[in-house]
């Protein structure tokens, strides 16, 4: 077992084993291993194959970059937790951290939802964070930024991926002051965790930075835990970007077998898995980091059979070096190719650079380490709209211009040096912080101009055309996409880098491009013939990393999914087994049905008892805003199509509103409660928009107006008693208050104490019968409600709920507004002219005067009734002609408009409904048709009228 | 119900609760979270990092908007014993005894004062609206509206060394002392939308939250969500924002 683990060393526990099942095999890791460093630890070297060609592959990379090393997760069925652990449908091995009893399978380029457990069980959630000085990414300049930062004061936030800080440096063996870099991090992390105004972030991705420095980060929480996360939306004031690089890989024919790996990676899994991912490497590079990786490795016990150095010349003190260790050094010259046996590399090919691409010898070797350079990780710095300038030496794009508010330190923005990194970050750290006049006293140097050896010339591309099948260089292994596939998108005219991305799908995948970006746009731009730098490259865009749906959820769902407004009432409507309808966001009892009811019957002993004896509803929900001021009367004037400033105290009014096009916006009673005093009432899910309405023409368009508008609407709990019997309970109810019809007029409202609450009563009918809506304090409307009930149990009360009303409310052809119009009604349209003035100004009048809102045939409210008077038309059908010939001539067939309403009425005993229909008051007395699927049903149109039509049930 | 005995912003749960109003009617007022006084009293949990969710019912509340003709800010002291001068600075509060003005707007104020005390703040308000309102028509005269709105929200306290924790997962507002002192206030909105008044209390990692009664049983069901995990004792979560 682990055969290819170090005997020490490492940041892995090896006093807890942990047991793992890898596609049906059993193996063993430690704490503190990744999937993948455990796999390499067990000699697993191929890992999956690849997507669409089927090439065996294997771990290429040690963290966010790995491109072929995905896997599904899936929970013990047998453990006893089994439930609570998340199935994780595609993840890449090299970041999954091991645990106990964790059972993964390879995916070939895909992932797939198990059938049997939708969902991600994790509890997600989201947590908002504010900081002065937020910085990504916990290496050597991040960690400096935030020591710096965080010296002065400044609330920091330092996040990163990682399950520990450190960044690089836990991959390497670099040194700090002489001493290992390791402890220098530990007693940095010790400094920040000492600061009371510093955050520590690991885990945490930042995916997404936005407009005005607000950054999405998804914290993991270890799956061995149950899995889940939390969303941070943090609003940094400044952000400093240490998000490191990512290494190149190199082009030659057969650059995907398993066994080729990133040097940096084979570093990292040597030094912080204590891992040797081969027996014997040959190292192909450009430049300086891949000796560093070498010699680490060489030290580690890896035979390191050569160095193949692209540059002609070998810096000095890495010469020295590898003479040291005996370790050969090919300058000046490449891999061309590599051989393999058994699906794993065998050996490289090596040719001169400057020759023509025919390999001159072979180097046999089990691990074959490639390092193109470092590609600065620019996602976050470019998605915040910061530019990028490609850099020649370097080869890769480089931050350019930054923005000061989101400064870009260290290995992201081409550094390459430890001690430029340090000092680089902890320049920014304290810019950051002197930015918002915060300081520590002394300002930290940023580090001296750095010119970087130069990479050898067209780079990526070998010097020779010749130099392997370019079908066989694998630019994204993620999609099986080579230089191949790029000389086609060439061939076929693209020459843009985007275009060439889209049709090659490179850097489409789940690592969007991190491998694969820049060496799409340099061998773009090499079979072009054009500077990389003119090419450009393609656009970031979040998340950084993949993000669970379920994250972005978080807990906002189920009961917290949406606001739920309830009344004061609502124990009761729910002890009484209310069905309850959505209106706007306010739950409102639908019926009330009694055992053995279905809603028709519930709906249909409702509608009796407000007919024939007495009803009684919440009617709480009601937009309610309180309107004052010397200038109320006219404002209202103004909004209404109807006259209020003539209405007297006491008094309430119906009125339409209507928007600026002409065209039904509200309507609602209004009393008048003094000169310069109205409360005005909305239907219920209109109340906001409104306010917003009335407040936007008093702040914009009327500001001279005196008027000043509070909602109320929760102020008060209403109950509406209604029937024929209404008066008699109000009697024994308010038994000091008049309720005659010459004391308490239809339209009116008085002050009264309603059963020992002090209460207003409003004589206003949306049923046509005789009513009380009475209104009490919020606290009260239990207590009303129960008295309302109580009292009126002689006459056998009974509560209603809004199918009930919508009847009684259609059979008098009374209009809910958002049910019977849709925005392109006018009070015309409807028949209520009676509502409209002619005699003053108001919100929309100019428009019913434009030749469009008088047509003749536009469409009006009507009523239908069908010909059977079973027949229940669906709301929403469409109406058509009465037709005279064949069907096929008919098509297609013009609609006269749509049914808006439709019930049973218990008063008429039969079905009726409510249409909008073209020149529907001509057509008054006539037939019309609604088709039904198969099947076509005869209607008469009749006035919206159908119940009391001379209103004379209204006064009792 | 001792959970529901009316205390008051500043002077809350220490100072003696003032006496309980009478009973209105037969069955009683009801607050809008008086049926969770319970839930809410085991969900939290006391002591040094502790979290702990109540509702301070049936405070009387007044809004109250001023403004001169000519638009400029309209601001004055209500005469109650003592005094209590309306804040001028926006997103801040005044206290004075038990009394509270919290700045809602340019020309708009939220007047809180002690349960059952509604006769003796509209009383106090009218006079201020009668004493400012000057001829009309001039420049400088004052108009003033003011609307009781005691059910129209109800309170709750939430405090505690994790209560910042709690509410940041619900509100983007940055509640740090820093960024929202002993005398903040703020209109937000909470968890998917619903409108709430954020107040600071008087005592350090104490805040009041006014919320409509309509909404007071969705935002509570948010919060004692997100207080579960620090109720528990033990959060899932190894990394704690300080």
């Amino acid at each position: 077992m682990n055969s290819h683990r170090l005997r020490t060393g490492g940041r892995i526990d090896r006093a807890h084993p942990l047991t793992f099942t890898f596609d049906g095999t059993v193996h063993t890791g430690y704490q503190g291993d990744t999937l993948a460093s455990a796999l390499l630890a067990n000699g697993v070297r191929t890992f999956t194959t690849s997507l669409t060609h089927g090439r065996p592959r294997g771990i290429y990379a040690a963290g966010v970059d790995e491109p072929n090393a995905l896997v599904g997760l899936h929970p013990d069925p047998h453990a006893p937790d089994a439930a609570a652990r998340p199935a994780e449908p595609m993840t890449q091995a090299t970041v999954t951290e091991l645990y106990d009893g964790l059972r993964a399978t390879s995916l070939r380029g895909k992932g797939r939802l198990e059938a049997g457990r939708p969902g991600d069980h994790g509890r997600h959630d989201a947590m908002h964070a504010h900081c002065d000085v937020l910085v990504v990414g916990a290496g050597p300049a991040g960690l400096t930024a935030a020591r710096t930062a965080a010296s002065t004061g400044a609330r920091v936030v330092l996040l990163d991926e990682q399950p520990e800080m450190g960044g690089s440096l836990l991959g390497t063996r670099e040194h700090i002051a002489d001493r290992p870099a390791l402890e220098w991090v530990r007693h940095a992390l010790a400094e920040l965790a000492g600061r009371a105004e510093t955050t520590l972030l690991t885990r945490t991705t930042a995916v997404g930075c936005y407009d005005h420095n607000y950054v999405v980060a998804a914290e993991r929480r270890l799956p061995a835990a149950g899995g889940g996360g939390r969303l941070w939306q943090i609003r940094a004031r400044r952000i400093v970007f240490a998000t490191g690089a990512h290494e190149r890989p190199l082009l030659f024919a057969d650059n995907d077998r398993p066994g080729v790996m990133l040097a940096g990676a084979a570093r990292t899994y040597a030094n912080r898995y204590g891992t040797l991912p081969g027996r014997r490497a040959v190292v192909a590079a450009n430049n300086d980091s891949a000796y560093a990786a070498a010699l680490e490795l060489a030290d580690a016990g890896l035979e390191i059979a050569r160095i193949v150095d692209a540059r002609d010349h070998v810096p000095p003190y890495w010469a020295a070096r590898c003479a040291d260790r005996h370790i050969d050094v090919s300058a000046g010259h490449v891999v061309v190719g590599s051989r393999g046996g058994d699906g794993t590399v065998t050996a490289a090919l090596l040719a001169a650079r400057e020759g023509d691409g025919t390999a001159s010898s072979a180097a046999d070797c089990d691990l074959l380490l490639v390092s193109g350079g470092w590609n600065p990780a620019v996602q976050l710095h470019t998605q915040s709209g910061g530019r990028t300038r490609y850099d020649e030496r370097l080869c890769c794009h480089v931050p350019h211009e930054p923005d000061p508010r989101r400064r870009v330190a260290g290995a992201a923005r081409g550094l390459a040096r430890l001690g430029d990194c340090l000092a680089d970050g902890a320049a920014a750290g304290a810019d950051a912080a002197s930015d918002l006049g915060l300081s520590a006293g002394q300002t930290p140097q940023p580090p001296g101009a750095w010119e970087p050896a130069p990479l050898p010339p067209l780079w990526p591309l070998p010097a020779c055309p010749a130099a392997g099948d370019p079908a066989a260089q694998y630019v994204d292994m993620q999609r099986d996409a080579t230089l191949a596939d790029i000389e086609r998108a060439v061939g076929g005219g693209m020459r843009s880098v985007e275009h060439v991305k889209r049709y090659t799908t490179i850097g489409t995948a789940h690592d969007q491009g991190r491998t694969s970006g820049v060496t799409a746009a340099a061998a773009t731009a090499g079979v072009l013939g054009v500077p990389v730098a003119e090419l450009g490259t393609t656009t970031n865009r979040p998340p950084y990393t993949p993000v669970p749906f379920a994250l972005l959820a978080g807990r906002a769902r189920g009961r917290l999914h949406d606001p739920v407004r309830t009344t004061p009432l609502h124990a009761w409507h729910l002890a009484r087994g209310a069905v309850f309808e959505n209106v706007g966001q306010w739950k409102r009892p639908r019926y009330y049905p009694r055992p053995g009811e279905d809603m028709a019957t519930a709906v249909d002993r409702e509608c009796r008892a407000a007919r024939e004896g007495v009803a009684a509803m919440d009617v709480s929900t009601l937009g309610k805003i309180d309107i004052q001021g010397p200038d109320a009367a006219e404002f209202l004037n103004r909004v209404y199509t109807g006259g209020f400033a003539k209405l007297r105290v006491g008094s309430c009014r119906y009125g339409v509103m209507c928007t600026a096009d002409g065209m039904v916006f509200d309507d609602g009673v209004t009393m008048r409660l003094a000169e310069d005093r109205f409360q005005m009432s909305t239907t219920t899910g209109n109340a906001a928009a409104v306010l917003d309405w009335l407040e936007e023409w008093l702040q914009t368009e009327w500001p001279q107006l005196r008027v000043f508008c509070t909602s109320v609407t929760e102020q008060w709990a209403g109950v509406a008693v209604v029937g024929p019997r209404a008066r008699a309970v109000l009697a024994r109810l308010a038994p000091q208050l008049p309720l005659e019809n010459g004391d308490f007029p239809f339209m009116a409202w008085r002050d009264a104490e309603v059963a020992g609450l002090p209460a207003r009563v409003a004589r206003i009918s949306f049923s046509g019968e005789l009513a009380f809506e009475v209104y009490v304090s919020g606290w009260d409307g239990a207590a009303l409600w129960e008295a309302v009930l109580e009292t009126g149990a002689v006459e056998g009360i009974t509560p209603y709920g809004t199918e009930t009303m919508h009847v009684l409310r259609a059979e008098k052809g009374y209009v809910i507004v958002g049910q019977d119009t849709d925005g392109s009604v006018t009070p015309q349209d409807l028949g209520m002219d009676w509502a409209v003035s002619t005699r003053k100004d108001f919100i929309g009048r100019r428009s019913h005067r434009r030749p469009d809102t008088s047509r003749p045939d536009r469409k009006h409210l009507v009523g239908l009734l069908p010909w059977d008077t079973g027949e229940l038309l669906p709301e929403g059908s469409h109406l058509v002609c009465a037709g005279s010939g064949e069907p096929e001539a008919r098509t297609p067939v013009p609609s006269l408009g749509h049914v808006t309403s439709s019930y049973r009425s218990a008063a008429l005993g039969r079905t009726f409904a409510l249409a909008l229909v073209r020149g529907g008051r001509d057509r008054i007395g006539g037939t019309v048709h609604v088709a039904l699927g198969d099947r076509t049903v005869a209607a008469q149109v009749t006035e919206p009228v159908f119940y009391d039509r001379e209103g004379s049930r209204r006064d009792g | 119900m001792a959970d529901t005995v009316a205390t008051l912003p500043g002077a809350l749960t220490r100072a003696a609760p003032p006496p309980e109003p009478p009973a209105a009617g037969p069955h009683g007022r009801h607050s809008p979270l008086q049926h969770r006084a319970d839930e809410l009293a085991r969900a939290g949990r006391p002591g040094r990092s502790g979290v702990e969710l109540r509702e301070v019912p049936f405070l009387t509340q007044f809004n109250l908007r001023r403004r001169q003709r000519s638009g400029h800010n309209a601001a004055a002291t209500l005469g109650f014993t003592p005094p209590l001068a309306l804040p001028r600075t926006p997103g801040t509060v005044r206290r004075s005894g038990d009394r509270m003005a919290v700045w809602l707007g340019p020309d708009e104020w939220l007047i809180v004062t002690p349960p059952g005390t509604a006769a003796e703040t509209g009383n106090t308000l009218r006079a201020v609206a009668e004493a400012s309102a000057g001829p009309d028509g001039e420049a400088d005269t004052v108009y003033t509206a003011y609307t009781e709105v005691s059910a129209h929200s109800t309170t709750l306290r939430i405090s505690g060394a994790r209560a910042r924790d709690v509410l940041r997962k619900v509100c983007p507002i940055d509640l740090h002392p820093r960024a929202f002192g002993g005398d903040a206030c703020a209109q937000t909105l909470l968890a998917r939308g619903a409108r709430v008044l954020l107040v600071a209390d008087r005592e350090p990692d104490g805040f009041l939250l006014f919320v409509r009664a309509s909404f007071a049983d969705y935002v509570t069901d948010w919060l004692l969500d997100s207080m579960a995990e620090y109720a528990a004792g033990d959060s899932p979560f190894k990394n704690e924002e300080r």
